[in-house]
C-alpha cells in the first residue's frame, strides 16, 4: 500500500478505521513511514472524538415527543375545522348561484305560463265570438222554423185610436238575431236576448197622423191614419214598428 | 404505529396518510426520522434546547408543508433534512450575536460523572472537555465542511445520502470531508498536546 492509498483509505472508512488499522496493509504501511504513521494517529484520534461525540448526544427526549404528537393533533383539528369552514365557503356561494337559477327559472316559467294563458285566451275569446257568430248564423234557420211555425197571439191594444176592429192577423216573425230587429221593423228600443228573453207579440194598429213624426205625417196628411204591426215584448213594452200601408 | 414500521410502508405512504389524519401513520414516520434530525440539530447547533426546538418545528412545518413533497424529487428524509437545514440557519443567524452559555444539561452530565465511582475526577472532567472542544472546533467549521462532517461522521450517512441531502456530487462531499478533516485536526492540535501534558504531570498537575 502506498501512502497515497492509504489517505485514500482513511477518507473514505474513518468511522471504523481503528478497526481495519488493527489489521491489513494499512497497519503494515504506517510502521514503515513515519509520516504515514503519525497521520493514522491523527485520524484514530480524530475518529474517537467524534465517537465521543455521536454517543455523547443521547436520545430524543420524550417532552419532544410528546409535544410534536399535540402538535399534531393540533394541527389535524385545525385543519379539519378549516375544511369544514372551507367546505361552508365553497357551498354558499354555490347555494347562492343555485337559488338565484331556480328563481330565474321560475320567472321564466311563470312567464311562459301567462302567455301561454293569455294567447289561450285570446283564442278562446275568437273561437267562442266565431262560435257565437256561428251559432247564431246556424241558429238563425232553426231558430226561424219554429218561430216562423209558431202564431203571433194577436192583443187588443187600446191606445189611444187605435181602433179595436182592426184586423188581427197572425204573422210569422222573422228570425231575431241578437242586436237587430226583424226585416221592415224599425227599432223602437234596443232589443236583445237578455231584454226580450221570449218571444214577442206583433199587434196591427191603426195609428192616426197625427200622432206620427213630422216625416212620416208629412206623407200620411191625406189618410188621416196609418196601420203599422208593432213589436211587443213580454213586458208589454214596444220594441219595433212596421208601417204596413198608407191608406189614401 | 409499530405496525407501520413493521409492514415496510416507505417514508412517502407513511407522509400521505398521516397528512390524511392517520395518526399512527405520522408516528411511524415520526421514529424514523426523529433521531437524524434531532442529531444534525444537535451538532449543527451545539444547544439541546435548539436541538429539540428545532425538531419540534420541522415537524410541525412537515405538516403544514407536506402537500409540496413529490415523490418524484426525492425522498421524505431529504425533504425533512431540508426543513431541518433552513431552521437550523435560521437559528444561527438568530443566534449569532450571542455568546453562547454552557448547557443545563452539560453541568448535569458533569455533576452525573462526578457521582460516578470507577471513573476519576480527571478522567471525567477531561472527557468533557475533549467532547466539548471537539463539539466547539466543529462548530468553528465553515458551513460547507461542517455539513459533511455532521451528515457523515456524525449522522452516519453514506456519502451518497449526504451528496443528496446537500444537493452536490459525491466527489464533492469526498473532498469537503478530507479537507474538514484536516482542519478539524489542525483545530484538535493543541488539546491533544495539552492532554499529553495531562497525562504526563498527573492528576496533580491538571488541578494545579
Amino acid at each position: 500500500m502506498t501512502c497515497k492509498e492509504l489517505r485514500w483509505y482513511f477518507e473514505d472508512h474513518l468511522r471504523d478505521a481503528e478497526v481495519r488499522c488493527a489489521r491489513g496493509a494499512v497497519a503494515e504501511h504506517a510502521a514503515t513511514c513515519p509520516e504515514c504513521s503519525r497521520f493514522v494517529a491523527e485520524q484514530r484520534e480524530l475518529g474517537k472524538s467524534l465517537r465521543e461525540i455521536r454517543e455523547s448526544v443521547g436520545p430524543v427526549p420524550e417532552l419532544v415527543d410528546a409535544s410534536v404528537l399535540l402538535n399534531y393533533r393540533r394541527h389535524m383539528a385545525d385543519q379539519s375545522a378549516r375544511h369544514r369552514v372551507a367546505i361552508d365557503g365553497k357551498f354558499r356561494p354555490r347555494l347562492a348561484w343555485g337559488l338565484a337559477a331556480l328563481a330565474a327559472t321560475l320567472l321564466v316559467m311563470a312567464g311562459l305560463v301567462l302567455r301561454s294563458r293569455h294567447l289561450r285566451t285570446g283564442t278562446a275569446v275568437n273561437a267562442t265570438s266565431s262560435e257565437t257568430n256561428t251559432v247564431s248564423v246556424r241558429e238563425a234557420p232553426t231558430n226561424r222554423a219554429p218561430e216562423s211555425q209558431r202564431r203571433v197571439q194577436p192583443r187588443p191594444v187600446t191606445a189611444g185610436r187605435v181602433s179595436r176592429s182592426a184586423p188581427e192577423r197572425t204573422a210569422s216573425l222573422p228570425a231575431r238575431t241578437a242586436r237587430s230587429m226583424p226585416e221592415g221593423f224599425g227599432s223602437l228600443m234596443y232589443c236583445d236576448e237578455l231584454s226580450c228573453p221570449q218571444d214577442m207579440q206583433m199587434i196591427r194598429v191603426q195609428i192616426p197622423s197625427s200622432a206620427m213624426p213630422r216625416q212620416v205625417s208629412s206623407l200620411i196628411r191625406t189618410s188621416g191614419s196609418v196601420t203599422a204591426d208593432v213589436l211587443v215584448g213580454p213586458d208589454g213594452i214596444a220594441r219595433g214598428i212596421r208601417l204596413e200601408e198608407i191608406e189614401f | 404505529m409499530q405496525n407501520f414500521l413493521d409492514e415496510g410502508c416507505s417514508d412517502a405512504v407513511l407522509l400521505k396518510r398521516a397528512l390524511a389524519g392517520e395518526e399512527p401513520a405520522f408516528l411511524g414516520l415520526y421514529e424514523r426520522l426523529k433521531a437524524g434530525i434531532f442529531r444534525y440539530a444537535f451538532y449543527m447547533t451545539g444547544s439541546r434546547t435548539a436541538a429539540e426546538e428545532v425538531t419540534q418545528e420541522v415537524f410541525l412545518t412537515l405538516l403544514k408543508e407536506g402537500g409540496n413533497y413529490h415523490e418524484d424529487r426525492g425522498e421524505v428524509g431529504a425533504f425533512v433534512f431540508g426543513i431541518a437545514r433552513n431552521f437550523v440557519r435560521r437559528f444561527e443567524h438568530r443566534e449569532r450575536a450571542f455568546e453562547p452559555l454552557p448547557e443545563d444539561d452539560m453541568l448535569s452530565n458533569l455533576a452525573g460523572g462526578l457521582m460516578e465511582a470507577q471513573d476519576s475526577l480527571a478522567a471525567q472532567v477531561a472527557r468533557n472537555q475533549v467532547t466539548e472542544r471537539v463539539q466547539a472546533a466543529v462548530a468553528s467549521l465553515p458551513d460547507h465542511y461542517r455539513q459533511p462532517v455532521v451528515l457523515c461522521d456524525l449522522c452516519e450517512l453514506s456519502y451518497q445520502e449526504a451528496a443528496l441531502r446537500l444537493g452536490c456530487a459525491v466527489g464533492t462531499i469526498r473532498s469537503r470531508l478530507n479537507r474538514a478533516h484536516r482542519l478539524l485536526a489542525q483545530k484538535l492540535q493543541p488539546l491533544k498536546s495539552r492532554q499529553a501534558d495531562i497525562e504526563a504531570t498527573g492528576t496533580e498537575g491538571c488541578l494545579i
